[in-house]
């Protein structure tokens, strides 16, 4: 859900200065950047730390941000990019999928996670291997169902450029499944 | 495939609308995304710690793997409170632990706006021995709590909620603090956070009047209320042509002009009788106490009724007759028309004829005062005792207060005729027409401090103003220059909180009763003039000092909250401007206070308001007790606005266990005087009544009853018939919390009762 803008703006002026703001900013942002971030690293510890990691360096960092007609979320995304990217630099998710599903939902039958796990995993891995710029396309797109234009906010691309992102990272993804490339693509 | 029903991303099906197997894909990719959910305990966790380094200022801290700890635990060091607020607290936590030690963190940690209602959760890293951590939970200030357990989570809930605007600390001990499988903990747990402030009421808007007629009115005239508030006389009073008269005047001679009584004294044949000295009783039919006088005034101790009337010859007669206009005796005549008389004694009256002032008693002795220098204007009231007069001015505005035994005029800034007394003569308002908007003052005769009535509605001009006996209410009209709407405003003084606010048009001769429990005035309508009464809702028959004044009570707020200030800093500026000349508050004010409490306020009868504070500290990491420091202020009128003239600040002391008094409220209606006194612990009910006395000035124990309701932690102490005057609450260490605690030491505290 998205704050309005206007109160959004006044959230983020008073969390500059005032603890309980920058924590009600924490309380309607941390899902959704938990979220991502699980989703890239797809390690419940290496999404905490990146989690946090997210948050700390927004809260050294609010000071100096300065509204720029786009929403919060996307300052915190772009943080949360960087430190993925940090993050993979450093060394690479070492847990596997299944780990992923039994913390997300424990109480699910054993059978569907068995089958679903197989899937996923075999399709997120597919992810895992595309360039940095269109992962981070993709995943804010088939991850988070962000709009194109969101997307190029964080990402500090146009729109465009979104799309070609996401159009090579799927195929990329295609050819990483073994599917046969039904188009020419000239990545 | 199950994954790819239901999902329709517009965007997606443009950019692969040509490409279907892409976007097959894509439905694919997203419906195998993970379906996480952090970890609540590590949202918490990290939240906290947020919210506990923004408090702090900006940490530095490195943030890999920050909450991951030794097995000591982790303790927040520093002891920097941020933004006036509570802050750091002894976390106790370990993650990823084996389950060899007991740990546990709880959402409410570094917390400072936690709501009232909140239930305390306190998460523990295994199953624990539930029992025994229920007995070793012990909360400060004391709450009545029920336990239960969700999984590892203890839910403490409280039974009435939280205090509001309060420090608390939740401790468990480290003895109780055992583990299903046995395992213990390194350290108690101290889990500290406040409340936030309730909401401030805003002021409801005051009560309207609801006017009922008393009877017909003539042209003109004044009314005045009988000593017991039971009628209004009106000077010029219509009675029907039905009703009969009081008791006969059995004492010769009766005045003769515009009088119609017959000498037996019934009131006969129609038509109506116009402009006579009616009288109307709240309740029972109107009766003519006399003729139409040009002025008239009882008596103080209200037996008797002196009226000046029209003696036919272009002057007038002072006659006296009992309160009911029977046995009227002459007593005086004036070769020149009197304009207004009042009673020096029981026994004495003065009266004036706008330049003489003169006095008779009862004896029919009289005597020459004042004389008014030519050109100097004209006097228009006398106040009860005979000691001050008003001279309206020649011209202009400005008219004086004289004192009429040593001729000092004092001038009333901006008075022209819109005055009053008091019914004791010891106050006098009137009405500033030398500003726009006008504004009223009231003053006591004896000192030159006028102190301006705060009107509800600022763009207003007030007119007809009206004070009771003793100057506890005042009534005017307020108009308001945009609209020019009228409203009729019964208010307290000082200060001028509306008691009742009611829209009028034309109405004239405002005049309220002796205890301010009744207004009356004459509405002026095409059909003729009505003579009207309404009660004043809520208005106490008698209020001695129990509330203080609007800008009085703006000031102190204003000063406490700057005392408080931001980032633990007080806010010098607001200090110093609401400060007098050598009251330097903030040397003495401690850094990095969180909060404070006024305890009690009360206004002294020399005007000035007397406020006890507490000024809170609220514990952290490096103090994990409340401080105190108490605080004693005197505000006071200076330049028409009210200024801190003394702030006497006492160190900072580690807050006592046990209850502590946070609010004391007195008032008085209908002569009963009520204290409600509101602790921030749970009591425990049976020790409440026997430790709450309340004593007069010789140390008598008065007789009273307390109430102890523990939804709003709050006392009720009743005084049926409180003597007038300072009376001190006191509480005695007998009172205990739902844990045992005592008071720690006896609370007292005076306040002013009225009678």
């Amino acid at each position: 859900m998205t704050l309005p803008r206007a109160y959004e703006d006044q959230l983020v002026e008073r969390a500059k200065e005032d603890a309980d703001a920058f924590g009600e900013l924490y309380d309607h942002y941390f899902g959704q950047i938990y979220r991502f971030v699980f989703s890239r690293l797809r390690d419940q510890e290496a999404a905490e730390d990146v989690t946090s990691e997210v948050f700390f360096k927004a809260l050294r960092a609010i000071g100096r941000y300065k509204p720029s007609g786009h929403p919060f979320s996307a300052w915190l995304y772009q943080i949360s990019v960087n430190a993925i990217n940090d993050h993979y630099r450093s060394r690479k998710p070492t847990s596997s999928l299944d780990s992923a599903i039994a913390v997300a939902d424990p109480a699910r039958p054993v059978d569907d996670r068995v089958v679903d796990s197989a899937e996923a995993a075999r399709v997120w891995a597919a992810i895992d291997d595309l360039p940095p710029q269109q992962r981070a396309a993709m995943t804010l797109k088939l991850g988070e169902d962000m709009k194109l234009a969101h997307i190029g906010e964080i990402l500090g691309k146009s729109e465009g450029a979104v799309k070609l992102l996401i159009h090579r990272g799927m195929i990329g993804v295609r050819l990483r499944l073994g599917v046969v490339v039904a188009v020419e693509e000239q990545s | 495939m199950s994954w790819m029903g239901g999902w329709f991303d517009p965007e997606l099906e443009d950019l692969f609308q040509d490409e279907p197997e892409l976007l097959e894909t894509a439905k694919q990719v997203r419906a195998s995304r993970p379906r996480v959910e952090a970890d609540p305990r590590f949202q918490n966790r990290l939240r906290a710690q947020l919210v506990a380094d923004a408090s702090r200022g900006r940490s530095a801290r490195g943030v890999r793997r920050w909450w991951r700890v030794g097995p000591a635990g982790f303790a927040w060091s520093g002891a920097v409170v941020g933004a006036a607020l509570i802050t750091a607290t002894v976390l106790t936590f370990v993650s990823n632990k084996p389950n060899d030690q007991v740990t546990a963190f709880s959402q409410l940690t570094a917390q400072h706006s936690v709501s009232p209602n909140q239930v305390i959760t306190v998460s523990f890293n295994q199953p624990m021995n539930e029992t025994a951590v229920e007995q070793g939970v012990h909360i400060q200030p004391a709450v009545k709590v029920t336990f239960s357990w969700k999984n590892n989570d203890l839910v403490i809930s409280p039974t009435y909620h939280l205090a509001a605007n309060t420090p608390y600390t939740v401790t468990i001990a480290k003895d109780k603090l055992l583990a299903a499988s046995g395992a213990s903990a390194a350290a108690p747990i101290n889990i500290t956070f406040a409340t936030k402030p309730t909401p401030t009421p805003q002021p409801a808007s005051p009560p309207s009047l609801t006017p009922v007629v008393l009877g017909a009115n003539g042209t003109g005239g004044s009314l005045l209320y009988a000593p017991d508030g039971s009628a209004v006389v009106s000077t010029q009073g219509v009675i029907p042509a039905s009703a009969t008269t009081a008791p006969s005047p059995t004492a010769a001679p009766t005045p003769a002009a515009n009088a119609t009584p017959t000498p037996e004294g019934s009131i006969s044949g129609a038509p109506p009788v116009p402009g006579a000295l009616v009288e109307f009783p709240t309740s029972g039919s109107a009766a003519q106490i006399g003729p139409s006088p040009s002025a008239v005034a009882f008596s103080p101790n209200g037996r008797y009724l002196a009226m000046a009337v029209d003696d036919g010859n272009g002057g007038s007669r002072i006659i006296t007759s009992q309160s009911d206009g029977s046995a009227p005796d002459r007593l005086a005549d004036s070769a020149t028309p009197v304009t207004a008389l009042t009673w020096a004694s029981n026994d004495r009256i003065i009266y004036t004829d706008g330049t003489t002032v003169d006095s008779v008693d009862l004896s029919h002795t009289t005597n020459s005062l004042y004389t008014l220098p030519s050109g100097s204007g004209v006097i228009t009231a006398l106040a009860t005792g005979g000691g001050y007069a008003y001279v309206s001015p020649a011209t202009g505005t400005g008219g004086s207060l004289l004192n009429i035994s040593s001729g000092a005029e004092q001038t009333l800034q901006g008075a022209t005729t819109d005055v009053a007394f008091s019914g004791n003569g010891a106050t006098v308002a009137w009405v500033d027409e030398s500003v726009q908007p006008e504004r009223v003052f009231t003053e006591s005769v004896t000192q030159n401090t006028p102190a301006a009535l705060s009107m509800p509605d600022s763009n207003a001009s007030p007119s007809d103003v009206a004070l009771d006996m003793k100057a506890d209410e005042i009534a005017y009209v307020s108009t308001n220059a945009s609209s020019g709407i009228a409203q009729l405003v019964v208010a307290q003084l000082p200060g001028g909180t509306p008691l009742a606010v009611t829209s009028i048009s034309n109405i004239s001769e405002l005049t309220l009763a002796p205890g301010g429990d009744h207004v009356a005035f004459v509405s002026n309508t095409s059909a003729g003039a009505s003579i009207e009464q309404a009660a004043v809702p809520g208005a106490p028959k008698s209020r001695a000092g129990l509330s203080i004044p609007d800008a009085a009570n703006a000031t102190l707020q204003s000063f406490v909250q700057a005392q408080v200030g931001q980032n633990g800093q007080p806010d010098l500026g607001t200090l110093a401007a609401l400060s007098a000349a050598g009251v330097n508050a903030a040397s003495d004010t401690p850094p990095n206070l969180s909060r404070a409490y006024v305890i009690s306020t009360s206004l002294e009868p020399t005007g000035v308001v007397e406020a006890s504070i507490e000024l809170i500290v609220d514990p952290d990491a490096g103090h994990t007790t409340t401080r105190v420091a108490s605080e004693q202020v005197l505000i006071a009128q200076s330049s028409g606005s009210y200024v801190v003239t003394s702030a006497t600040i006492f160190p900072l002391r580690n807050e006592s266990a046990g209850p502590h008094v946070v609010q004391v409220t007195p008032s008085t209606a209908g002569g009963v005087t009520t204290l409600l006194v509101t602790f921030d612990s749970d009591l425990t009910q049976a020790t409440v009544s026997g430790a709450i006395t309340v004593e007069n000035q010789a140390g008598v124990i008065l007789n009273s009853t307390a109430v102890y309701d523990p939804d709003t932690r709050t006392a009720t102490v009743t005084l049926a018939n409180a003597p007038r005057g300072t009376l001190t609450l006191e509480i005695a260490t007998s009172l205990a919390d739902v844990e045992g605690q005592s008071l720690a030491n006896g609370f007292q505290t005076t306040f002013e009762a009225g009678s």
